[in-house]
């Protein structure tokens, strides 16, 4: 039999015909009732797994109400562009809850108040009491004027870890210092002994000489936001000027203590193994990438406060943060609440979080719970959880604003700029150009705020 | 209609049904979002329906004076300059040798060169940050075969070596693309030519200049215009390569970076529409810069 047309789009069309049956035969997946979008691989693990032989919470969710839900893990980057996109378009196709990253937060407060995609979530808060009980300088990234418009996810105490068996070599107790002068003077003491066994590339601490995570979790221990709530720029305030001389100056130089990680996700860990550097700020996050990828370490390692720069200082700052979010548009937000504080607020859920993720909860109540004091075998029986809890009530409040970026970008010229500096005259008149620097740049930075308020 | 009547009007607007598909998608999709972005261009927007301010010029004159913008262009200018010197020789010269019918093995090295393009650039990036990373990373081991130990160079960290870092990537990964058109049109100069200019006394280099590149013209002309527009474009390699950040000391931030920070990351995407129609007018400029020098050149 001839096909006028020629056999091969007879082939092509018999494939189109018999696919497109198959697909309209095939049963449809089970829709599911709720859907939740969340940005990291870890987040996404604690609500889809069971763990201890209990369902995944997600599981047991659907067991309590009937309800299914659906886990999406989706890039954070596009997960922010989809987002905004549909709160641009108004469209009622958003997830029922949304995870943000606190880096990525802040675009979505450029609209007033009354546009902001999300819900605003004072009142579901105060109603069920969790205001009192979470750590309330939490709020701060997530809300706008005062109105909140996430639950925070976690507290991201900052503190050090360090390789104490290399430290304890050379006969430094690291954990002894108390400031970072002290600390640095320690490490170049560890690092000359170093030299002489013949380890000339070690240097004490992972300090990336462009990057601001560091530098920024610096300033907050000394209570500074580059931009508050209000806009308002502290960028070239004096402490920031000596925070970022000082950071130049153990990053460069002949005080240099600090070294780049090998880029990627968690190649840092390897690092720290190999001994290439020996310590590393660890948020609670951060110190399970090394007890997961780095078991070989266990028993090696300890962990301590950051060291202060001055009396009135923090022990820790905070690096990180995830927000969960309920959309203005979405189907049933009281059912969303409840989906929300499931996940959020409930014993398996803080379980399951700490399992998956390391991640202290910012529920003061559950503090108490004997799984957070637990002596840490991987830490050489430290009580490391106990430690994040002790400083997670200290840390100061973090605002993100649309603008933060923009301020982070600015500290990093002035932190590129003071490094040039220190490689070229050393310490001289390094504070002073710091702080010339950063005046200009706060002026240029008043002038984008101008241009790109929204309101 | 009778059936006359029928065959008429088929004949007629049978063309217009074909090619509507096309047109429609054509316009819904390209012609609509371009003219679209220009309007939003006047506009200052905050991510939430409705809330859109007409700015008039604003963004424009605020780009005008906008020192990040023009580091971006500058990091983007200097990139593409460098591609253009280093790139298009080395693909002409690989193209050149690979032609070469004493060479052994040309299809292999052919496939060699070229398969780096497949692999995309993401992929690439991942790979160089690894290879150029302080300590493990592979240059500086390689490096260290000629020094005595592997240097202690920072390459993504220092604000000198951002760029020159991508550029090596770049180079790794679109070598091998310019070659093969290279190698189409050397295919097509007419091996005559070479025989008269050598019978006329004519040496490599002369038969290179006088027979070779007025050969290739048309694709040389058709390399410079691609690998211009395609470097002032630049966004994936430095995007991964620095971590979605814009390097040290902003060294790596690109026109299109700076164009998706400020739309996507600062949320002001009228802002972004500006950016992207002054990178239009950039390339457009250049572009005819290139091919007047390219047509005085011809003339000469």
């Amino acid at each position: 039999m001839a096909f006028h047309l020629g056999k091969p789009v007879l082939a092509m069309m018999v494939i189109a015909v018999s696919s497109g049956m198959l697909m309209l035969l095939m049963p449809p997946a089970p829709r599911a009732e709720m859907k939740v979008w969340v940005f990291a691989d870890s987040h996404s693990n604690s609500y889809r797994t069971g763990i201890n032989g209990k369902p995944s919470l997600v599981e047991q969710y659907r067991q309590k109400t009937g309800v299914r839900v659906e886990v999406s893990l989706i890039a954070a980057k596009a997960e922010d562009v989809r987002l905004m996109s549909l709160f641009s378009s108004d469209s009622a196709n958003v997830p029922d809850l949304a995870e943000v990253e606190i880096g990525s937060v802040g675009k979505f407060f450029i609209p007033p108040v009354r546009e902001v995609g999300f819900l605003p979530l004072n009142e579901f808060l105060e109603r069920d009491g969790l205001l009192e009980k979470m750590v309330p300088s939490r709020f701060a990234p997530w809300s706008k004027e005062g109105v909140i418009f996430g639950v925070p996810h976690d507290v991201h105490p900052v503190t050090i870890s360090y390789r104490k068996d290399l430290f304890d070599e050379v006969g430094v107790d690291l954990a002894s210092a108390r400031t970072w002068d002290v600390f640095q003077e320690m490490c170049l003491k560890a690092q000359e002994r170093w030299r002489r066994k013949g380890f000339d590339r070690r240097y004490a601490l992972e300090m990336p000489q462009a990057k601001t995570d560091y530098l920024v979790t610096m300033l907050l221990q000394r209570h500074i936001n580059l931009i508050d709530d209000h806009n308002r720029v502290y960028l070239n305030d004096p402490k920031v000027a000596d925070t970022v001389a000082r950071y130049a100056l153990m990053v460069e130089g002949r005080r240099r203590i600090g070294t780049d990680s090998t880029p990627g996700v968690s190649l840092w860990t390897r690092d720290l193994a190999n001994g290439d550097f020996c310590a590393c700020f660890t948020p609670d996050w951060r110190s399970n990438y090394i007890r997961t990828q780095e078991k070989g370490l266990a028993g090696k390692v300890a962990m301590m406060r950051l060291p202060v720069f001055e009396a009135g200082d923090e022990p820790t700052g905070t690096w990180g943060g995830t927000m969960i979010g309920i959309p203005r548009r979405c189907r049933n937000p009281e059912e969303s609440w409840k989906l929300l504080k499931f996940l959020y607020t409930t014993p398996q859920s803080l379980e399951a979080r700490l399992k998956f993720t390391n991640i202290i909860p910012p529920m003061r109540e559950q503090w108490a719970d004997p799984m957070y004091h637990r002596a840490d075998p991987f830490f050489g029986g430290q009580k490391v959880d106990e430690l994040y809890i002790e400083l997670a009530d200290r840390i100061p409040k973090r605002y993100v604003t649309p603008f933060t970026p923009m301020a982070v970008q600015s500290l990093s010229f002035a932190l590129g700029r003071a490094v040039a500096h220190v490689e070229d005259h050393g310490e001289a008149g390094l504070r002073e150009v710091c702080q010339a620097y950063l005046d200009r740049q706060a002026e240029d930075l008043k002038k984008r705020i101008a241009f790109g308020t929204f309101e | 209609m009778n059936r006359d009547r029928w065959w008429t009007w088929q004949y007629r607007y049978a063309p217009y049904l074909f090619v509507s598909p096309f047109v429609i998608l054509f316009l819904g999709f390209l012609i609509y979002p371009l003219a679209w972005s220009i309007v939003l261009s006047f506009y200052q927007t905050a991510s939430a329906r409705g809330q859109q301010k007409f700015v008039g010029l604003d963004n424009y004159r605020f780009l005008l004076g906008d020192w990040l913008f023009w580091g971006a262009v500058v990091n983007t200018a200097l990139y593409t300059l460098g591609l253009v010197l280093v790139q298009l020789p080395t693909s002409l010269g690989l193209a050149l040798v690979l032609n070469d019918r004493r060479v052994r093995a040309r299809g292999f090295f052919r496939f060699a060169f070229f398969s780096t393009y497949l692999v995309g650039n993401v992929f690439v990036a991942v790979m160089f940050a690894l290879i150029l990373s302080p300590r493990a990373g592979l240059m500086n081991r390689a490096l260290g075969v000629f020094v005595g130990r592997p240097p202690d160079i920072n390459w993504l960290g220092e604000p000198d070596l951002a760029m020159p870092s991508v550029l090596l990537a770049s180079l790794w990964l679109s070598v091998g693309y310019g070659m093969i058109y290279f190698l189409a049109a050397l295919q097509t100069v007419d091996r005559e030519l070479y025989e008269s200019a050598e019978i006329d006394g004519a040496g490599a280099w002369s038969r290179f200049w006088n027979v070779t590149i007025p050969g290739i013209r048309p694709v040389l002309i058709f390399m410079l215009l691609v690998v211009t527009i395609g470097g002032f474009q630049l966004f994936e390699l430095p995007f991964v390569i620095f971590e979605s950040s814009a390097g040290p000391s902003s060294r790596a931030l690109t026109i299109v970076m700076y164009l998706w920070q400020s739309g996507w990351e600062a949320g002001n995407l009228g802002y972004a529409a500006a950016i992207g129609w002054v990178l239009v007018l950039l390339i457009l400029g250049v572009a005819i810069v290139q091919l007047r020098m390219t047509r005085a050149m011809q003339e000469v």
